[in-house]
């Protein structure tokens, strides 16, 4: 991971000298600001950049235009409310778990996974509002400001207060955003307990946590909302807008049918040589054969996939891509054999694309939004 | 020539105007009269009748003052439960937790009847409006977005504290960032004054009292960024603090062991700022007695100069060894010497534990 980062950095470090030249320089198909022109260490340029290696690394996009233009609209109707005018971008990744979060710049990230667990429009609202309270406070640019500064012990304690306090303010504004947008501020709350609720609950604070405990959290957020009440939650409109949305690992990124692996999004397939185990990730299939050796094969980003062959050649590991169709490549990599250049090669030469029947079996399970879900409660 | 002349003269009257401009001191941001500081005590929790009355058994808990779904979490963080005695309920301890909650102002305990104990709380008054003076306007704009949130003395002064902090590391040494408040009734105006000072980068960086190590090392040794307490750069006391840990390695490499780095001097010459590091260097140990039961060839030799790397490398040595689990090494400092004996405490993997305990042949 740390190799990953660092080849992407490399990469943009490389890229960001040309946008100087070329005001319509783009980078993973999306344009460089301008103020990458006049100073790369703007909250924007820097977000920008951030985001780029975050697509490097593989955090794909969700594939699901409708949804994905749903989330942006609700996003946009609260950075309206905001009075906020910084270009917001709310992107919609396809993770199956619960987590929204930002980096710097004005993007907001939310998982899929995170959709599954709220019920309303108005929790959708919250989560991204919350994200947005970061930005709009200044938390991830301070962050970012202080990344590589050295930190006295007592300094580095007090920050950890003080990034507490950004979680609530975060919550706060939540709240505040909510009521300014018309929607229901009570939804902070509930969507508060729907994400207490996906993770193990913890009986007595955890100090070294950055967010404070739930039952604090969620007590804020009620004590913040005891003066604001009315808007609308739009349950109906909310499970309308999501009903297609994918829950857990999505069959069509990597499945495994019998002896065969699938690559549906990148219009691969492979039939595997007999092995003795097998485990599936998200966009890794890890595999192990009778006599030790070991073969991992992953869905990555295309470029990632570049850079990663080329580093392996640098360190003579034994890495092999595949370039199916689509912004994904599929990596080969082989371990604990004197023959893991050959036996990674024929597993490449070996890729074909998927049979209509094989991709027919690939159901991906969607979402329930009925269905009761674990809220935290007293 | 008479024209290149007046239009001389028009730009030194525009120097001197901006001169005179630049050296009037800047206001001060300041909140006015109206506020007074933060208070941030507490009232004093009162808890009624109870202890007169310790042997009753409590049969409901419950917290009143505020909005139901607010009291039913507060309700969740007590210990208190129906069930216990009065003597053994831990009343104290949930009203810290209840004012941890950071959403109410004050708390007591009442019994209710004779066997129900109410913790009657109250919510926190509403920061109605944040007045801002002075500073940047990021850091305005995270103070405003406290408009309508609970009053919590405690979190605004820590907001000030990493304001102002912020500032400093970015070398404004003399920033100050205040916040006042007004309470009406159930309402709070607050006020911050941020005086940020002047940004100030260093002008020089010395090391008086350092002669075993060129200035220029003792530099490379630490590890700041390059914009952060360097010449050039400003001077971030907080880092600073790290860095002294890497002077002193960078001593303990050359024997020596007493070494002090002590606290920065900061005097100023205009916009520049002049850092002292003062270190006492003390005396160069060697290596005294080394005791172990394995052999450590050329590695640790008695009278060498001390150096924390070797004994890094005896170390990760003993530690390749199979037939030793663990090492740990303690040093005993005579300073009268200038020696330091060192001791590797050796855990044996088994068999080899049982025949470490056999008696030495000497």
């Amino acid at each position: 991971m740390v190799r990953a980062v660092a080849l992407a950095v490399a990469v943009l470090i490389a890229c960001g000298a040309s946008p100087k030249k070329d005001s319509r320089a783009e980078f993973l198909g999306e344009t460089i600001p301008k103020q990458c022109r006049h100073d790369e260490e703007t909250e924007e340029c820097v977000g920008f950049w951030l985001d780029g290696i975050l697509k490097l690394l593989g955090q794909r996009t969700y594939d699901d235009p409708a949804i994905a233009r749903y989330v942006a609209t609700v996003g946009d109707r609260l950075a309206r409310a905001a009075g906020d005018r910084r270009p917001w971008k709310f992107r919609l990744l396809d993770d199956p778990d619960a987590q929204a979060f930002v980096i710097s710049g004005s993007t907001v990230y939310i998982n899929r996974g995170t959709l599954a667990i709220l019920r309303s429009e108005a929790e959708l609202a919250a989560v991204l509002a919350h994200e947005m309270g970061h930005l709009r406070g200044g938390h991830s640019k301070e962050k970012w400001e202080e990344f590589g500064r050295q930190r006295s012990q007592v300094e580095q304690s007090m920050q950890h207060k003080y990034e507490r306090d950004d979680e609530i303010q975060a919550d706060e504004t939540a709240v505040l955003l909510l009521g300014r947008a018309g929607y229901d501020p009570r939804a902070v709350e509930t969507m508060l307990r729907a994400l207490a609720g996906t993770t193990r609950y913890e009986a007595e604070e955890n100090p070294e946590a950055v967010h404070p405990w739930w039952p604090e959290r969620i007590a804020r957020a009620q004590a913040a909302i005891t003066e604001r009440s009315g808007g609308e939650l739009a349950e109906a409109r909310y499970r309308t807008n999501v009903a297609s949305l994918i829950i857990g690992l999505d069959p069509r990124r990597i499945s495994l049918l019998d002896q065969t692996v699938i690559f549906a999004t990148t219009n691969a397939a492979l039939d595997l040589p007999p092995f003795e185990s097998s485990k599936l990730g998200d966009g890794t299939l890890d595999l192990t054969f009778a006599d030790g050796s070991k073969a991992r094969l992953m869905t990555v980003n295309a470029d990632l996939a570049r850079l990663m062959a080329a580093q392996a050649e640098d360190d003579k590991r034994v890495l092999e891509v595949h370039h199916g169709s689509g912004r994904d490549a599929i990596t080969i990599a082989v371990t604990g054999t004197a023959n893991a250049q050959a036996m990674a090669k024929s597993l490449r030469e070996a890729m074909r694309e998927p049979r209509p029947a094989e991709l027919a079996r690939l159901t991906p399970t969607h979402v329930d939004l009925a269905a009761p879900r674990r809220l935290w409660s007293h | 020539m008479q024209r290149a002349l007046v239009d001389c003269v028009r730009g030194c009257w525009a120097l001197v105007i901006l001169c005179a401009c630049g050296h009037s001191p800047p206001s001060r941001a300041t909140c006015g009269g109206n506020f007074a500081t933060l208070s941030q005590a507490s009232s004093a929790t009162a808890i009624h009748d109870l202890d007169r009355r310790p042997l009753l058994w409590i049969t409901a808990v419950r917290v009143t003052g505020v909005d139901p779904a607010l009291a039913r979490t507060l309700e969740h963080g007590l210990a208190t439960e129906t069930g216990m005695l009065v003597a053994d309920a831990p009343l104290r301890d949930d009203v810290r937790r209840l004012f941890k909650s950071g959403v109410i102002s004050d708390a007591h305990v009442a019994l209710v009847g004779d066997d129900e104990i109410e913790f009657v709380v109250t919510p926190r008054a509403r920061i109605q409006r944040v007045r801002v003076y002075g500073g940047d306007p990021e850091m305005a704009r995270r103070f405003r977005l406290l408009e309508g949130a609970p009053y919590e003395p405690a979190r605004i002064q820590r907001m000030t504290d990493a304001a102002q902090l912020a500032y400093i590391r970015g070398g404004r040494p003399d920033a100050m960032v205040e916040a006042r408040r007004v309470v009406t009734g159930d309402r709070v105006a607050v006020c911050i004054a941020a005086n940020p000072g002047p940004k100030l980068t260093i002008g020089a960086l010395t090391f008086p009292g350092a002669t075993a190590i060129s200035q220029s090392k003792l530099v490379a040794a630490m590890r700041s960024t390059e914009k952060v307490n360097r010449v050039g750069g400003v001077f971030d006391p907080g880092a600073l603090e790290t860095d002294k840990l890497f002077l002193q390695a960078e001593y303990w490499e050359r024997g020596h062991a007493n070494v002090k780095i002590g606290e920065p001097r900061t005097s100023r010459r205009g916009s520049r700022l002049v850092v002292e590091v003062p270190i006492d260097e003390g005396p160069v140990f060697r290596f005294g007695r080394i005791s172990t039961r394995v052999d450590l060839p050329t590695l640790l030799v008695p009278g060498d100069t001390f150096a924390r790397t070797k004994i890094l490398e005896a170390l990760e040595t003993l530690r390749r060894s199979p037939e030793i689990e663990d090492v740990t090494p303690r040093t005993k400092l005579d300073v009268d010497r200038r020696t330091i004996d060192i001791t590797f405490d050796i855990r044996w993997r088994w068999p080899w534990f049982a025949l470490s305990h056999l008696p030495s042949p000497s």
